[in-house]
């Protein structure tokens, strides 16, 4: 079923068909990925990063690229948005990828990464399970988003659907919250599905380690029941408590990063000859990734557990890598590594977002603070200041959709996300099935009419020419058209349960009654579409009523008409 | 000025040739024609008219009853009277349908008695023109070619089964299986009446079993091909009913290197291939649907051929088809326009009247249209030909639409939602409304309500029956039997007289359906016609106008005014298919009035002829009109200009 794949992350995401629309999140992120997720990804791409950790964008692929810095839920001075996840959606299923990996240069070029990835489709019970916990944590993040929250409202309608059927599975989707840690799903997992049974070894793999432990270490033994605890650990990190609870460490024989390591992260828990437990995400194994909770200041991070084939990590913990630290290795051990991960958080960057009022607003993260002029060396701009945060609303964009200024007298260029065209870009991607209908009022009555009636039949021969069907008939075939688009759509989004109720709700007239009747007989005849059916019931009695037609003959009419 | 009076007076010789009612409405199709036919070849070649250096025949292409007959008589009789002696050859060959053909029969009282009758000619002439036409020879069987009496002059009456098989293939180069079974180059004019027929199926099959398909085009040819100097007369009332095939034969058949115009009009067509390719490549294209049905029309070949939406302004040019060719302003357009000859008739004012539709009605007309198509394509899907019947049925009555094939048990159910047929409801409202407006004129009470379905005569005639009492309402439908039309029309004079008598506004209100679209006459109680069911055909429409635009409403006609106060009105439904049908009858109707109809040559002949005018005022007036004529036209032009300096 699961399985971790070897293989590369840009190879992952070319091989997930007909991406409609792609979500990324990420700690940190470099231009160079961005580009070459462009090239693997044809769908609108959303990438959420924590918000010290952006790039300018100087072209944003007519707005179907969007970076969004985003804060943790309970931002201090230490901790960060950690998350690392890309979520590709399809018209019948998605695929999510979950690990290590930063959307940046060294995840990609010199480090060691592992993710998981598993694909998802909207018929299996048990995926779709996962595809909610996942859009539930995506739906959480809202609040914490920096700037205008259009484009991800969008995005999130696109990506919830409430018809689906769902049932529990043992795979899980986890992350971090208030009051409760990963380690904490941890535990929650292993109560559940291993209750009783004893662990034949745990295995760690982890670049960062805290500076103290304390009981932590004895907890992982406890939950799991077992003592026979491995840590593969980078060169040069601290290692003297995982040495005193008993535990085997494994370092890298020959590490190749330049950061003397590799950047993994999991928790692989082995029992016997029955299936192992696998944690694989964005936590470290920690206080601040992996024991705390957010409230306690932990990073916000994300990850799954999931049962896999006992030897399923075997390569990955191949002896070719990895050294178990001999007694003597042990006895001269030399810590040189920092014990936290440590980057720059005081580089600047800027965004900007148009909103739904038509207002360019730009931003910079401004930590130092620089002076952001709007010509070199010239008038300072005037903007808000919110923590390291700087906004404005005085800049305009050029012809090419981009806004100028001067941070500290370097010119920045910064294209400007439209949330029309990105969303624009959303439904021609996803076939949506209102992509194209043109509702009550395709048709040029006017000139139609205008044909017949300003001279008479006899048109000179310059006249109109018929570029139009008549009114009801253009109407009876854009409804066609549109029933037609349902009927080969099998799930349908939030995103398409809003249109379906503005399109019946937008006009009170017999046009509007035919198109909902037309909507409630397809959807019937379809799963999955509870509330749209809802929906145009509803609709249906109010516009009878409103067109004086009795309930007992709409009764009796519906009751027919929809077989 | 002889050259130009003899041909537009039908003088020939001092001797008139044709009768003086149809001179001013046939004089330029036969000027035209004789002209292209006859004169032209015998004169130096004037540079525009090399386009025609290959011609031997026009299309004749006048309305029912607007003189193709009398055009061909009046040619034919003028090029038999061109002849010196009786011993110089003269063999006209007149293909006709059996059913047609009794108008080309000589008997008493015929169209060609007439003719003679009334063609103001020395009694010599008349009497050759009677023994040509009297002795003529009717060939019914394909055997009875190979003894037929070879005189130097005569008609010989015939149909296309009736002449003898021909080879398979060989197109413009076509052959008779045994070349003896016809007789070699043995007709000088050659004359197909109802040439539109020449498309496959829809011929009388009543003397020799036989199909027509191609092989009536190939027969032609095969005739033409016994001797290639003859020429042809194609005599059609619709050139524009036929596909593109079928007219690129139709026109193959008027030329003698046809090799020449096909290539052109191939270049042409190619182009417009390319053209709607290219739209259908685009399926966001509105127009797109529209073209790929409209494709199947050969008008709106024709139309988009010459240059798409705005007819007569992004024509090719010439230069553009081909270079061989000398330059012809407008390019294949003006050759169209040339060699499809037509007289001009007045063009009637058509009052349109909208149905509109209230928002229940709206609802249910959608619902109806549901039970029609499923798709959109259906529209133009050949496999489903009723789609347009059931459709134009549905705006007509629910009685006719009813009847064909829809599920009856949900249209109950859509009629029990609104308790009735509101749609259709509705276009009987106006129709009522339309006729208590329609003021009476001239003592002529009757107004004639043209109804295309059956089923829908009978549903109308109730309902104004209720409202204009039984005495006042007649119908007239395929159920009246022929012997009993006669009566139906002789009580409906007598109602008007009588109406006429009392002095009062009664309307009297005849329902036709499409018995009544041809060969009736009504003018003489009638003036007012409403079209209740509309025809994508524009000739279906002025067949109807027809009825009532003759005799004595147009005797007494004043050039003004509308002819003797004609009122015609078109109902549709507003937004429905019933527009659809309007619209696109109008479209052909332009198309037909720009290759048909070209006033601007007619406007200087009926100046000419005015008696008014002197002639430096007509002169002044040609003046004024030089753009836009067809190089056919300018030739004229020229002539006339000459001679009167």
């Amino acid at each position: 079923m699961m399985k971790p794949r070897p293989h590369d992350f840009f190879e992952s995401i070319t091989k997930f068909e007909n991406p409609t629309l792609s979500v990324f999140l990420t700690y940190t992120l470099s231009e160079d990925v961005i580009n070459k997720l462009t090239e693997v990804c044809g769908a609108p791409k959303l990438i959420l990063h924590d918000y010290k950790q952006g790039v300018t964008l100087s072209d944003n692929d007519g707005s179907t690229l969007v970076c969004l810095p985003i804060k943790t839920l309970k931002p201090n001075d230490t901790n960060c948005f950690h998350s690392k996840l890309a979520l590709l959606k399809n018209n019948e299923g998605a695929k999510f990828i979950v690990g290590s990996a930063n959307l940046s240069r060294d995840s990609f070029i010199t480090e060691k990464e592992i993710a998981f990835e598993l694909t998802l489709s909207f018929d299996n019970a048990n995926d779709v399970y996962v595809y909610n916990q996942i859009v539930a944590y995506l739906e959480q993040l809202q609040p914490q988003l920096i700037g205008d929250k259009t484009i991800f409202k969008t995005t999130l309608e696109q990506l919830i659907y409430n018809n689906l059927k769902v049932t529990e599975s043992t795979s899980q989707f986890v992350h971090n919250t208030t009051d409760a840690s990963i380690y904490d799903a941890l535990n929650n997992y292993l109560a559940k599905h291993k209750k009783g049974e004893k662990a034949s070894a745990i295995k760690i793999a982890t670049p960062f380690v805290s500076k103290e432990y304390g009981e932590q270490l004895a907890k992982i033994m406890e939950i799991t029941g077992s003592s026979n605890v491995s840590m593969y650990l980078r060169n040069g990190v601290q290692i003297d408590e995982f040495k005193n609870a008993g535990f085997k460490i494994w370092q890298p024989i020959n590490p190749k990063s330049k950061r003397n390591g590799f950047h993994a992260k999991l928790v692989l828990i082995e029992y016997g000859t029955n299936e192992s437990v696998l944690y694989i995400g964005s936590a470290n194994f920690t206080k601040q990734g992996f024991f705390n909770t957010l409230n306690e200041g932990a990073n916000q991070e994300c990850g799954v557990i999931v049962s896999v084939p006992k030897d399923e990590l075997n390569t990955w913990f191949n002896t070719n890598y990895w050294n178990e630290l001999s007694p003597p290795e042990l006895k001269d051990y030399e810590v040189t590594q920092e014990d936290t991960e440590q980057l720059n958080t005081t580089t600047y960057y800027a965004w900007a977002e148009k909103t739904e009022q038509e207002i360019t607003t730009t931003y910079v993260y401004n930590p130092e603070p620089l002076l952001i002029t709007k010509t070199k060396n010239g008038e300072e701009i005037k903007g808000k200041t919110d923590g390291e945060i700087f906004s404005t609303t005085e800049l305009k964009e050029d012809s090419s959709g981009k806004v100028n200024f001067y941070i500290d007298d370097k010119k920045v260029e910064v294209c400007v996300s439209v949330p029309t065209d990105y969303t624009k870009a959303l439904n021609e991607k996803s076939e949506s099935i209102f992509e194209g209908f043109k509702g009550i009022n395709s048709v040029n009555t006017k000139e139609l009419d205008g044909a017949i009636n300003t001279r008479g039949i006899n048109m000179g021969t310059t006249a109109v020419k018929i570029t139009n069907y008549p009114k009801l008939e253009q109407y009876f075939k854009n409804v066609k058209l549109l029933t037609e688009n349902i009927a080969r759509k099998k799930y349908f989004s939030e995103y398409e349960e809003k249109r379906i109720e503005t399109e019946i709700n937008s006009n009170n007239d017999g046009c509007t009654l035919y198109l909902t009747l037309q909507l409630l007989k397809i959807l019937k005849q379809k799963t999955n579409t509870t509330n749209s059916v809802k929906a145009c019931e509803k609709r249906i009695d109010e516009l009878a009523k409103h067109l004086g037609i009795g309930k007992q003959q709409l009764t009796t009419f519906t009751k027919r008409w929809l077989i | 000025m002889a050259y130009i009076k003899d041909l537009l007076t039908g003088k020939t010789d001092n001797k008139q040739i044709l009768p003086e009612t149809a001179i001013k409405a046939q004089r330029l199709a036969t000027c035209m024609a004789w002209q292209i036919l006859h004169d032209y070849p015998t004169r130096k070649t004037p540079k525009a008219w090399q386009i025609y250096s290959n011609l031997r025949g026009v299309m004749l292409a006048d309305e029912v009853g607007g003189g193709k007959t009398f055009e061909t008589l009046a040619i034919i009789s003028k090029a038999l009277l061109e002849k010196k002696s009786t011993r110089e050859r003269f063999r006209v060959l007149i293909i006709a349908n059996p059913s047609i053909r009794l108008k080309w029969k000589w008997e008493d009282k015929c169209d060609i008695v007439t003719f003679i009758n009334q063609t103001n000619v020395t009694k010599t002439a008349k009497e050759k023109l009677t023994y040509f036409f009297s002795s003529q020879k009717i060939i019914t069987k394909k055997a009875e070619w190979k003894e037929i009496y070879k005189s130097n002059q005569g008609v010989w009456l015939s149909s296309f089964p009736s002449i003898p098989s021909v080879k398979d293939g060989g197109g413009d180069n076509a052959k008779f299986v045994t070349a003896t079974d016809f007789p070699k180059n043995f007709f000088d004019w050659i004359i197909v009446d109802e040439a539109h027929a020449l498309k496959a199926g829809s011929i009388d099959t009543a003397e020799e079993t036989s199909k027509l398909d191609g092989v009536a085009v190939r027969k032609i040819n095969a005739v033409l091909n016994t001797n290639d100097k003859a020429k042809i007369l194609l005599l059609t009332a619709t050139p524009f009913q036929n596909n593109t095939e079928e007219l690129k034969q139709l026109l193959g058949l008027l030329e003698r290197n046809p090799k020449h115009i096909t290539s052109l009009i191939a270049k042409g067509l190619n182009a417009l291939d390319k053209q709607i390719k290219e739209l259908t490549d685009n399926p966001k294209d509105i127009t797109v649907e529209n073209l790929k049905g409209l494709r199947k029309n050969i008008d709106h070949d024709i139309h988009t051929l010459i240059g798409d939406e705005n007819l007569g302004e992004q024509r090719p040019k010439m230069e553009s088809i081909s270079n061989k060719v000398a330059p012809c302003k407008n390019g294949l357009d003006d050759y169209l326009r040339d060699v499809l000859v037509r007289n001009t008739k007045e063009l009637l004012t058509i009052t349109p009247v909208p149905v509109t539709l209230t928002e229940q009605e709206q609802l249910q007309y959608l619902l109806y249209r549901e039970l029609i198509g499923k798709k959109e394509q259906e529209e133009d899907d050949p496999k489903n030909p009723m789609f347009n019947t059931k459709l134009s049925q549905l705006v007509s009555s629910n009685e006719s639409y009813s009847k064909n094939n829809i599920n009856e048990n949900k249209n109950k159910t859509i009629n029990n939602l609104l308790d009735k047929n509101t749609v259709v409801d509705a276009k009987y409202t106006k129709l009522i409304e339309t006729i208590n407006e329609i003021k009476n004129s001239k003592q002529k009470n009757v107004i004639v309500v043209f109804v295309s379905w059956l089923d829908s005569v009978t549903a109308l005639e109730n309902k104004l029956i209720s409202v204009f009492n039984k005495s006042n309402v007649f119908t007239l439908t395929g159920n009246t039997p022929t012997e009993d039309r006669k009566t139906v029309l002789e009580n409906v004079a007598n109602r008007n007289k009588k109406v006429n008598e009392s002095h009062d506004e009664t309307k009297i209100l005849l329902i036709v359906s499409r018995v009544g679209n041809e060969g009736l006459d009504f003018d003489k109680f009638s003036n007012r016609v409403i079209h209740y069911d509309n025809n994508f055909n524009p000739a279906v429409i002025d067949q109807r106008n027809g009825r009532v635009y003759r005799g004595s409403n147009i005797t007494s006609k004043n050039k003004n005014t509308q002819a003797d106060d004609i009122e015609i009105y078109q109902l549709f439904i507003q937004g429905t298919y019933d527009q659809r049908i309007l619209l696109i009858e109008q479209e052909k109707r332009k198309m037909k009035n720009f290759y048909l109809g070209d006033h601007s040559l007619q406007q200087v002949l009926e100046k000419i002829f005015d008696n008014d005018k002197d002639e430096q005022e007509i002169l002044n007036v040609l003046k004024t009109i030089t753009i836009d004529l067809t190089p056919s036209k300018n030739y004229i032009l020229a002539k006339y200009k000459k001679e009167i300096k």
